[in-house]
């Protein structure tokens, strides 16, 4: 050995830090949801490719990391759906395992991780609602549909992301303006809420309570969008 | 484009906001009713205890997962460089790809496709991809642009993401390995633990050689990250002034690395003798040493105060720069 090393200690690489988004604690604004390094981009941030790294190497860590950071988004989204807690749980261990299996699923040019967590949630929730309606018709055959979409293409997941998203666009086109105003320009470019009230001239206050408005207007107008009521109109 | 509230239009929002907007109405407003606590230990006791991933087709899917590397290792710090790297690419925009680096002349697209070529090639060392020949440290260029020729029309979006890809195969080969794998990079053998120090290094190296084309500040590594290369970089010094033709047997340099990820060490400035008293003391800042190792300054460029004989001063920096490769 030529080396002898005389002071030196070895520093740990620290988890990075995930956090829920959830309006009731203004988080999801406060938090770095996208990395906006030179220009407004749709990529997912470093730390989601970090963690989809650690998934790929199997890191046991990473899983337990996404779990903390998404599980109340992938149960949420669900539960939703489906309207049923434990058929919610294990459509959140389906999510879990998936992304497990396959974390190279993830493209993180095209957004986040928790968006496609949540995308990945909706269409099995909606696969649940469907086998459960069948089964409820009698049928035994399995839909071939349900087939294609539980093997979740990333084409598949696209498309799902895409559709859903235009309906929230057509859905933020009902909303009153001043909702309308504070929800956008807190959402583009993660905007503070704080940022969001000096724009519109506004308290932050007055920024919450509109954009708490928004968000429950917009849960009634997606209602077809994440309910069991009716099968989705993208199929 | 900047949005403000007189130019409000939905069409402005891109899919990943539109969803959050989504997932936070449908969570945050109507569900309240929480995932049960025992799900989280559920759920991870029995994926864990479930089949191996599917991508690591050498691995036996009916054993258990046991994971081969520790938290803080080489793989660790490849991994976040990487992720570090990727968002660097997705924030590009269509003129910074054209813009020229200071790596002979290359665009910063011929750069990103150097790295795609780079992983190829090591995936072909690991017996991933089909093996391409480079024993020399001068093959590494022109290999990694043979191994990337594919890519020649894609977009910039794709060269991006087949980057991307290209890494997630490498961690999963490297996962499944283990840090203990011995392979031949070009000319060194080592093992994957050192190469993926390497690695790091090098993806840092390019990233600033990318920062400075597009007239970004540099990007400093971590202090952990700077620990892991700069600890390498002390365990082969050695080797490399032997590789460099200027060995000095029986000598010792000492070198006084200030800044986060610094330290002092103790060097034999010859592979087959033991270290000695110092013969040389230097002081320098460990990220400028960094630089000088990776060929982006110069040894007449580096702040260096130096105690003792002077005349070791030359080959501890020739030895330093042994390992570098564009």
């Amino acid at each position: 050995m030529t080396l002898r090393k005389e002071q030196r200690s070895w520093p740990t690489v620290s988890d990075p830090g995930h956090s829920v988004s959830s309006i009731a604690s203004i988080g999801r604004i406060e938090n770095g949801r996208r990395n906006t390094e030179g220009r407004r981009s749709a990529g997912a941030p470093s730390t989601d490719r970090e963690l989809a790294g650690r998934l790929m190497a199997g890191d046991p860590d990473a899983l337990a990391d996404a779990f903390r950071s998404y599980a109340g988004l992938v149960f949420g989204i669900s539960r939703r759906v489906l309207n049923d807690s434990a058929l919610a749980e294990d459509v959140t261990q389906e999510v879990f395992t998936f992304l497990w299996q396959q974390p190279e699923r993830f493209n993180p040019t095209r957004g986040t991780l928790r968006s496609w967590l949540g995308v990945l949630a909706h269409r099995r929730a909606i696969d649940r609602v469907r086998a459960e309606s069948r089964r409820a018709k009698g049928e035994s055959r399995l839909d071939p549909a349900v087939s294609v979409a539980s093997v979740a293409s990333e084409v598949d997941d696209y498309l799902t992301a895409t559709w859903l998203s235009g309906r929230v666009r057509d859905a933020l086109g009902r909303l009153p303006a001043e909702q309308r105003e504070a929800v956008m320009l807190a959402y583009y470019g993660n905007r503070s809420y704080r940022q969001v009230a000096s724009e519109l001239d506004i308290s932050e206050a007055t920024v919450k309570s509109r954009i708490r408005l928004a968000l429950k207007k917009l849960d009634t107008l997606l209602r077809a969008e994440f309910s069991d009521e009716d099968e989705p109109a993208w199929t | 484009m900047d949005m403000n509230s007189d130019s409000l239009n939905a069409d402005v929002l891109n899919t990943d906001e539109l969803l959050s907007i989504a997932f936070d109405a449908v969570t945050a407003t109507a569900t309240r009713t929480g995932p049960s606590e025992g799900l989280e230990e559920q759920v991870l006791t029995r994926v864990l205890a479930g089949e191996k991933p599917r991508r690591h087709p050498g691995w036996n899917e009916r054993d258990r997962f046991e994971p081969k590397w520790r938290r803080a290792d080489s793989l660790d710090a490849f991994i976040k460089t990487a992720a570090e790297l990727s968002t660097l690419f997705d924030s590009l925009s269509a003129g910074d790809w054209t813009r020229t680096t200071r790596i002979e002349g290359a665009s910063v697209r011929q750069i990103v496709e150097h790295l795609v070529g780079v992983e190829r090639y090591l995936l072909g060392c690991l017996d991933r991809r089909p093996r391409l020949d480079a024993p020399r440290r001068e093959d590494h260029w022109p290999v990694s642009r043979r191994a990337a020729t594919g890519l020649a029309g894609e977009p910039d979006e794709t060269v991006s993401q087949s980057w991307w890809s290209e890494v997630l195969n490498l961690i999963a080969a490297c996962a499944e390995l283990g840090p203990d794998h011995a392979l031949t990079y070009h000319h060194l053998a080592g093992t994957l633990q050192g190469l993926l120090v390497v690695r790091t290094f090098e993806l840092w190296t390019h990233g600033n050689d990318i920062r400075d084309a597009i007239g970004r500040p540099a990007d400093d590594l971590d202090e952990a990250r700077l620990s892991l290369m700069v600890d390498e970089l002390m365990r082969v010094l050695p080797l490399g002034l032997a590789l460099s033709g200027c060995p000095q047997p029986g000598r010792t340099a000492r070198l006084r690395l200030t800044g986060a990820g610094g330290g002092s060490f103790d060097v034999s400035l010859d592979p087959t003798t033991a270290v000695g008293r110092p013969d040389i003391t230097l002081t320098a800042d460990v990220i400028d040493l960094c630089r000088l190792a990776a060929n982006r300054l110069a040894p007449d460029a580096l702040d260096v105060i130096v105690e003792g004989d002077r005349r070791l001063l030359e080959p501890v920096l020739v030895g330093a720069t042994a390992f570098a490769a564009d």
